[in-house]
């Protein structure tokens, strides 16, 4: 993965990786734990989430600054120890997988359905994990790169889309404005706030160009996200009213059915696979590579590609697990709940023991 | 060691992705018989023989002699002189070696040995040396040896007369508005015509002999203060280090220096126009010429340039834009079209419109085989044809187009072996591919449409989509003489995307390419349009 | 290292594959169900009627004229997936239920409620949202017989043209989707398309009852039986079935219709012929919507209601002409309140008669609510009936291609 050809990636790369982490998660399924929860004030959880993030990212990145070029991997072995940090990186590498594997089967699941419930899950498997190994085998500056192709694509078809649905948009749809009242908006941002994917994206740090690059990403990163899953967000509740709403769980799908431009033009949500598969692809590689990249450090070894096949593995064990695709929903939103505080918190600790303890070999960055 | 170092982590100082400063070339992997070899003694009757044997004259049915005398301070001195019939030019022989020697050696008096050279060789081309590899090589290449008694070196005076076409125009890329000359076989009329158009004296032509046997000319050539030096170094050293006995085109010295041979994307651009090498060279890249090649490769490129053609630069810039719009389409359809097909009609019914889908079930109804079956069969039936048509003589030309376009289209209808939209599905897939530029890109496209038909019959939409992810993986991974393939997109490169995507006006095309890493990175002034500067 | 991953890809493939090959049906094995009409049966069971289009008709082989042929099952099973299933048993090809355009439920089934069926179409992820929901004056099944479509090629042209021109025009809750979410807010309004098959007595029946000459009279009106066209057994569309939260609950007719696109989208282009008593004859006249109806809620615990509908129109032309100023705002005048009268006795109807928020007015009102439970614990299905509405149609006249003023600014 730190393949000595490699680059060190700029802002603009740096923001992809942000994005693919993200958007997955976020344009996929998000908005529908959210809108269950206060209605059709889902996108005002969502700029909260992300002026609350910001808020966050900026005390993160002070305080990580002189470990940018270590990495998260490096700087929690630094500060608590090679064992011990070690273990906090197992840890994580747990966090991870676990919602990979738990993205990985609602995309396998919602796949079946979508074109041929006869398949079995293992064999719809097969064409999610093997392109995620070969990006993996291929390295981080590759995985960037072709979210350099996905991301923009995937963001310019959901604008296609938003453009093409807009007689179906009612202002009504939003009214009341606040939906389910304000402690609702408050208790569901408490529930599923807190960008962690950006504590994912810190596993990279030691691939951006300096601190500078880090920060800057962070907040265009942050920035980006939430602007996209809030009008996404908006949009959804716009089209389809709150109680109806609450009962779909793929709103990108949902949407894409909306198209009813005459005869010709109708039915075209398979088309949305595409988007689909596309982000969850590029999603579960950067998953794998930032799994990678701790076990990598933890074992002290240079190239973490070796960890690829049993950590893909280990997506598609863990994705098997939950036997329904309702129970792979309900574990997804607990796992979400849990990880997103756990991975900040974790990050938190250990940083501030870091710069506590005053650790020898800071690397200057810049 | 303390207990608490058992327990601490030391980073590493350095991160370990630095680039390599310097790359240099390694000169020692082939063997140059042009350098080395037994050298002549001095005698006349022994290095004759050394040199007839050498030459195989006994068997080499095509080797000529001709022994004659001239005539030096007073006497008679015997020289005989060697050449190849086919290659040397018999009339230079007879009017600038022969005639001088014999007749103005007795017309004008000559003292020494460097007189012939000085007063009587009129050639231009002409060098002495003792070596008989050098001597072999030369004569090769249409040089003629003159061996002279008493002299200690051999004279090898160049008189290539090869049979060889003239310039032509370009079979593949032609243009309506622009130049129609073509790079013919030989390599200095190449280096020639390449330096009609650059008339500068950075441009630099470096010789090398790739083929231990073949010793075929390869010209690399780059304007000094444009190229980077590394780019220039990394080309010399793949190029020196093919250890091969022949190379006679520049489509197999392409498979030797290219990273990835197995991959269907071509790393290198071809052409047979000299004004878009020249153009390459201006823009900062290397231009590969090969003797007896008419193509010659321009490194690095990228998927971008791989779209653009000949034409586009003779195109004012809302046609380009639209034209580079055609070809993507037409690319997109040639690798997915089919595939798409079978994955719709198999898994995504509901996508067709309903009148059309009764039309496709009505026609689908008679044919007995899968949709699968069907388009592997029409797929199959068109390369066959096409490979056919590449060897068909001109006169039964016509007669098989008209075979092939029945039995492609009416009679396969008819007899219901497929069904009429499919044959519409084919055809403009293989149209597609022709339209793409680059015959190489249009190949690809053409292999891996098979590859998509079977993921399509698979898993519909996602198992394109897989496919697709894959492609894009293994082409973003590819190199050209170190340059990512999908530059300036992937990975991203400061202000080369817009410019990849849609083509500017001529006058906005300020700056050289940033991931050619050029010395010199402005094409233009800021303000290149000087009668605009007061507007 | 680069061998065992390559191993380790191969044996993971083969694994997966094994698990099981795609499922991938050949287009031509699939029977495709146009529309789905649903009577009751006997019982308690459900008369489902499905009718499939057959390619081989009007494929363009034949010369000559082309037959239009009709695939229609009837079976009578507890819900439609189990008429689905029996379906399967014995047709060769499977049933594909994502091209389905139609489904008609018949009056009977339509007052008893038509929720449940809805919620089950709509999570079934074949059927389109954009499914034309219709309801039907008698059976289902003998409006599917009745359809001949003599100018369209193939029966889903037919349906889609005939609905299309009502739900594009009109409303959007005859789309399946729109329906649903009606449901699933707890609020009525649903307005469905009536469709029937002429019938000669209840035309006659009709008659008696509409006059032309007393348009003030708005007791009856034409619905979709009742039209008189001379054929016999032609299938019609016209008027709308209204429901509240839960069933059917009244019919509107064809006058109704024109209010009906006033009040829920923009009339695009309308005729409309209206007895200008001044003249004493029928005029003509082209009008359209030149804003979106403009409804204003003052909530309260009696919501007052206001809507203004603003037209512009063009009278096709009289032979006595309009000869002032005057006489062109007297009858724009008379146009707008014969159209305002209409306006009202309508939502009056709808406030007393079928006790349902027809047009959504409701969803002005919301906005004056900051949260879902203020907005319920408002309780706007039970304060429409007694709300005081006050609608006003304006109508600005033109004249056909004639100069109302000179240049000067005189009256002509």
């Amino acid at each position: 993965m730190n393949k000595r050809s490699d680059h060190r990636i700029g802002v603009p790369s740096a923001v992809l990786v942000f994005l693919n982490l993200s958007l997955a998660k976020f344009l996929l399924i998000v908005p529908s734990f959210i809108v269950q929860e206060v209605g059709n004030s889902a996108w005002i959880v969502i700029l909260l989430n992300g002026a609350l993030s910001i808020g966050v990212f900026a005390l993160i990145a002070v305080l990580y600054k002189p470990y940018v070029a270590l990495g998260l991997g490096g700087m929690n072995m630094c500060s608590v120890g090679k064992f011990l940090g070690g273990a906090v990186n197992l840890v994580l590498v747990g966090i991870i997988i676990t919602r990979g594997a738990l993205l990985f089967r609602i995309l396998v699941d919602a796949l079946r359905t979508l074109e041929a419930s006869d398949s079995s899950q293992e064999f719809m498997a097969l064409f999610i994990l093997v392109p995620v190994l070969v990006c993996v085998m291929k390295g981080f500056n590759v995985n960037v790169g072709i979210s350099a192709i996905i991301i923009p694509f995937t963001i310019i078809s959901v604008a296609i889309i938003s453009a093409i649905l807009m007689p179906h948009f009612r202002y009504d749809n939003l009214m009341p404005v606040l939906g389910e009242g304000p402690d609702k908006i408050l208790f569901t941002l408490v529930k599923f706030g807190g960008f962690s994917e950006l504590a994912f994206a810190l596993t990279f740090s030691r691939y951006l160009s300096g601190y500078k690059t880090m920060r800057r990403s962070g907040f265009i990163g942050i920035g980006a996200i939430t602007l996209i899953t809030a009008v996404f967000t908006l949009m959804y509740c716009a089209a389809i009213p709150y109680p109806a709403s609450k009962g779909f769980v793929f709103p990108l799908y949902q949407l894409s059915r909306l198209f009813m431009a005459g005869s010709f033009m109708q039915h075209l949500e398979p088309l949305v696979v595409f988007i689909w598969a596309g982000i969850v692809l590029c999603a579960l590689a950067t998953v794998v590579l930032a799994a990678g990249e701790l076990l990598a450090t933890s074992a002290g070894v240079k190239d973490g590609s070796g960890f690829a096949p049993l950590l893909v593995m280990s997506i598609f064990l863990g994705g098997m697990i939950p036997r329904s695709e309702l129970s792979t929903y309900d574990a997804y939103r607990m796992v979400l709940k849990f990880s997103n505080y756990a991975y900040i918190v974790i990050i938190f600790i250990v940083v501030l023991i870091a710069r506590g303890r005053k650790i020898e070999n800071k690397i200057e960055t810049v | 060691m303390k207990l608490r170092d058992f327990f601490l982590y030391a980073p590493k100082a350095e991160p370990e992705f630095m680039l390599d400063e310097e790359s240099p070339p390694d000169k020692d992997y082939s063997p140059q018989l042009s350098e080395g070899g037994p050298e002549l003694s001095g005698n006349y009757k022994k290095d004759r023989a050394i040199l007839e044997q050498e030459l195989a004259s006994e068997e080499n049915g095509d080797l000529k002699s001709r022994e004659f005398t001239l005539r030096l301070a007073g006497r008679d001195v015997r020289c005989i002189m060697y050449f190849f019939d086919g290659l040397a030019d018999k009339e230079g022989m007879n009017d600038f070696i022969l005639r001088p020697l014999m007749e103005g050696s007795r017309r004008t008096e000559i003292r020494s040995y460097s007189d012939i050279m000085n007063v009587l060789l009129v050639q231009s081309e002409v060098k002495e040396t003792n070596t008989i590899g050098t001597l072999a090589f030369d004569i090769n290449f249409g040089s003629a040896i003159l061996l002279i008694e008493g002299y200690g070196k051999a004279i090898s005076i160049d008189v290539k007369a090869w049979v060889h076409r003239a310039v032509g125009e370009p079979i593949t890329e032609r243009v309506l508005r622009g130049p129609n000359d073509a790079f013919s076989e030989q390599i200095r009329e190449n280096t020639a015509l390449i330096r009609h158009l650059v008339r500068n004296k950075s441009l630099i032509s470096k010789e090398l002999a790739v083929g231990t046997i073949s010793q075929t000319p390869v010209s690399i050539m780059y304007i000094k203060n444009v190229v980077s030096p590394q780019l220039v170094r990394e080309v010399e050293r793949r190029i020196s280090s093919i250890n091969a006995d022949y190379i006679f085109s520049s489509a197999e010295l392409e498979q030797y220096i290219e990273e990835k041979s197995l991959i269907t994307l071509p790393q290198f651009m071809t052409t047979e126009r000299p004004d878009r090498a020249a153009r390459a060279l201006l823009s900062g890249r290397v231009v590969v010429l090969v003797d007896g090649s008419p193509f010659v490769l321009i490194m690095p490129t990228t998927v971008f340039e791989l779209n653009e053609s000949a034409e586009d630069h003779f195109l004012r810039t809302p046609y380009i834009n639209m034209v580079r719009l055609v070809r993507l389409v037409a690319f997109l359809f040639s690798l997915l079209l089919p595939g798409l097909y079978v994955a719709i009609v198999g898994f995504h019914t509901e996508m067709v419109p309903t009148d059309m889908l009764m039309s496709i079930v009505a026609a689908r109804d008679k044919v007995p085989f899968p949709t699968v079956v069907e388009i592997i069969i029409m797929e199959l039936a068109l390369e066959i044809i096409r490979e056919a048509g590449v060897r068909v003589p001109a006169p039964s030309g016509t007669t098989l187009s008209i075979v092939g376009a029945l039995i492609l289209g009416q009679a396969a209808v008819s007899a219901n072996i497929v069904s009429p939209v499919l044959i519409i599905i084919v055809s403009i897939a293989a149209i597609g591919s022709f339209a793409t530029p680059n015959y190489y890109l249009g190949l690809s496209a053409r292999l891996l449409r098979f590859v998509y038909i079977f993921l399509g019959a698979a898993a519909g939409f996602v198992g394109i989509m897989a496919g697709l992810f894959i492609n894009a993986v293994l082409w973003i991974s590819t190199r050209s003489m170190g340059v990512p393939m999908f530059v300036p997109v992937a990975p991203l490169s400061r202000g080369g995307v817009p410019k990849a995507l849609i083509s500017p006006p001529i006058w906005k095309q300020e700056l050289r390419d940033d991931y050619v890493n050029p010395q010199r990175k402005p094409m233009q002034g800021f303000i290149s349009r000087g009668w605009k500067r007061h507007e | 290292m680069k061998t065992k991953l390559k191993l380790f890809s191969i044996i993971l493939a083969a694994v997966l594959l094994l698990g099981g090959c795609g499922y991938y049906v050949e287009v031509n094995e699939k029977s495709y169900v146009i529309a789905i009409g649903m009577d009751k049966g006997k019982n308690d069971l459900l008369r489902v009627s499905f009718m499939f289009s057959e390619p081989s008709a009007g494929d363009g082989e034949t010369g000559g004229e082309k037959k239009k042929e009709k695939d229609i099952v009837t079976l009578e099973a507890p819900t439609v997936y189990s008429a689905i299933r029996l379906l399967d048993t014995f047709r060769s090809k499977r049933i594909d239920v994502s091209h389905t355009k139609l489904i008609v439920f018949s009056r009977e089934l339509a007052e008893e409620g038509i929720k449940n069926y809805v919620t089950d179409f709509v999570n079934n992820r074949s059927f389109r949202p954009s499914v034309y929901l219709s309801v039907s004056q008698g059976e289902a099944e003998k409006f599917f017989k009745s359809i001949e479509p003599k100018q369209d090629l193939y029966i889903e042209k037919y349906i889609d043209r005939l609905f299309g021109k009502v739900t594009n025009n009109d409303v959007n809750e005859a789309y399946l989707y729109y329906s649903y979410f009606n449901y699933v807010d707890g609020r009525g309004g649903n307005l469905l398309p009536l469709v029937g098959v002429s019938d000669k007595d209840k035309m006659e029946e009709a008659e008696k009852d509409y006059e032309y000459v007393r348009p003030d009279d708005f007791s009856s009106d034409y619905t979709a039986d009742e039209i008189p066209i001379d054929k016999k057994d032609a299938a019609i569309l016209c008027g709308y079935a209204v429901f509240d939260e839960k069933k059917m609950v009244g019919t509107l007719g064809l006058m109704d219709s024109d209010l009906v696109r006033m009040m829920t989208k923009n009339l695009p282009n309308g005729e409309f012929s209206v007895y200008y008593p001044e003249k004493e004859q029928y005029v003509s006249i082209n009008m359209h919507q030149v804003d979106k109806t403009a409804v204003s809620i003052k909530t309260g615990d009696i919501p007052e209601i206001d809507i203004e509908i603003r037209l512009m129109g063009e009278y096709s032309g009289f032979d006595k002409g309009f000869k002032s100023k005057a006489e062109y705002e007297r009858f724009s005048g008379y146009i707008s309140s014969v159209f305002t009268e209409k306006l009202n006795r309508l939502l009056k109807r709808s406030q007393t008669e079928l006790c349902t928020d027809m047009f959504n007015l409701g969803d002005s009102a919301k906005k004056r609510f900051l949260t879902n439970s203020q907005w319920d614990a408002y309780n706007w299905s039970a304060r429409y009936p007694t709300a005081k509405i006050n609608a006003r149609v304006i109508v600005d006249m033109n004249d056909l291609g004639e100069l109302r003023y000179t240049p000067a600014g005189n009256e002509r």
